[in-house]
C-alpha cells in the first residue's frame, strides 16, 4: 500500500483555495473592465450633443432595444441561478453522505467508550 | 491540524501507547473536519438565502423594465429612463447569480466531497487500531 498523508491531501486543499482566488481576480477585472466600458460609453454619448438629440428623438426604439437587452440577461440570470439550484441539490447529496460517515464515527465512539466503562468496572471489581 | 496517514504495516507494528496517541490524532482529525464542514453549512444557507433573494429581485428589475416599455409611448425620454435604471438593477443581480453564488458553491461541493475522502481514509485506520487493541 502506497504511504500518503493528510499534508498531501491538504496541499490539494490548498490548491482549490488558490484556483478560488484566481477566479475572484478574474471576476474583479472583468467587472472592473465593464464599468470602465460603460463610464466611457456614457461619457462619450453625453458630450455628443448630436448622440443627445438622437437619442432624444428615438426614444421609443431606443427603450425597445434596452428591454430586449433586459429580457436576455433576465434568461442569462434565471439560467444561472437553475444552476446554483442543481449545485445545492449536489451539496446536499454530498453533505448526506457524510452524514452518515459522522454517525458511523459517533456510534464507533460509543462502542469505545462502552468498553472503556466495562474495561474500568471489570478493574474495579478486581 | 496535521496527521500522517500511517500504513496498515506501519499500524500493525505500534506499540500499545503509541496506538493510543495515534487514535486520539485521527479522532481530532475527524473533530476538525466536522467543524470545518459546518461552518461550510452556514455559507451554504447564506448562499441559498442570497440566491432566492436575487431571484425576487429579478423580478422586481422585470416589473420595472416592463413598466419602461409600457411609459414609452407616452414619455420616451422617461421610457429610456425607467428601462435604464431596471437594466442597471438587473446588471448588478445577473453578477451576483453568474459569479457570486456559483463559484462559491462549487468550491463547497468541492470540499465536501474531500473532507467525504479524508473520513474515509481516517476510517479504516480507526477500525483497524479498534480491532487491535486489546
Amino acid at each position: 500500500m502506497s504511504r500518503t498523508t493528510l499534508e498531501q491531501e491538504q496541499a490539494e486543499l490548498g490548491e482549490g483555495r488558490r484556483d478560488d482566488d484566481s477566479r475572484r481576480w478574474r471576476r474583479s477585472l472583468t467587472i472592473d473592465a465593464t464599468l470602465l466600458i460603460g463610464v466611457a460609453t456614457v461619457a462619450f454619448v453625453l458630450g455628443n450633443e448630436r448622440v443627445v438629440e438622437s437619442v432624444l428623438s428615438n426614444a421609443q426604439a431606443l427603450t425597445i432595444v434596452l428591454g430586449a437587452v433586459g429580457l436576455v440577461l433576465i434568461a442569462f440570470t434565471a439560467l444561472e441561478l437553475r444552476k446554483s439550484a442543481s449545485l445545492f441539490q449536489e451539496y446536499s447529496e454530498a453533505r448526506r453522505d457524510l452524514k452518515d460517515a459522522f454517525q458511523k464515527i459517533d456510534e464507533r465512539r460509543a462502542r469505545d467508550e462502552r468498553f472503556v466503562g466495562r474495561d474500568r468496572g471489570e478493574a474495579s471489581d478486581a | 491540524l496535521i496527521v500522517r496517514l500511517l500504513t496498515e504495516a506501519e499500524i500493525r507494528r505500534l506499540p500499545r501507547l503509541r496506538l493510543l496517541a495515534y487514535r486520539t490524532q485521527l479522532r481530532d482529525y475527524e473533530d476538525a473536519k466536522r467543524a470545518e464542514v459546518t461552518s461550510l453549512d452556514d455559507e451554504v444557507l447564506r448562499l441559498r438565502d442570497e440566491a432566492q433573494r436575487v431571484w425576487g429581485d429579478v423580478g422586481v428589475d422585470g416589473a420595472i423594465l416592463f413598466g419602461g416599455l409600457v411609459l414609452s409611448p407616452v414619455s420616451g425620454p422617461g421610457g429610456v429612463v425607467m428601462v435604464g435604471i431596471g437594466l442597471y438593477r438587473l446588471t448588478n443581480h445577473t453578477m451576483k447569480a453568474a459569479f457570486g453564488a456559483r463559484d462559491a458553491l462549487q468550491a463547497a461541493v468541492a470540499r465536501v466531497k474531500a473532507v467525504k475522502r479524508l473520513l474515509d481514509e481516517a476510517d479504516w485506520r480507526l477500525a483497524l487500531i479498534e480491532s487491535l487493541l486489546p
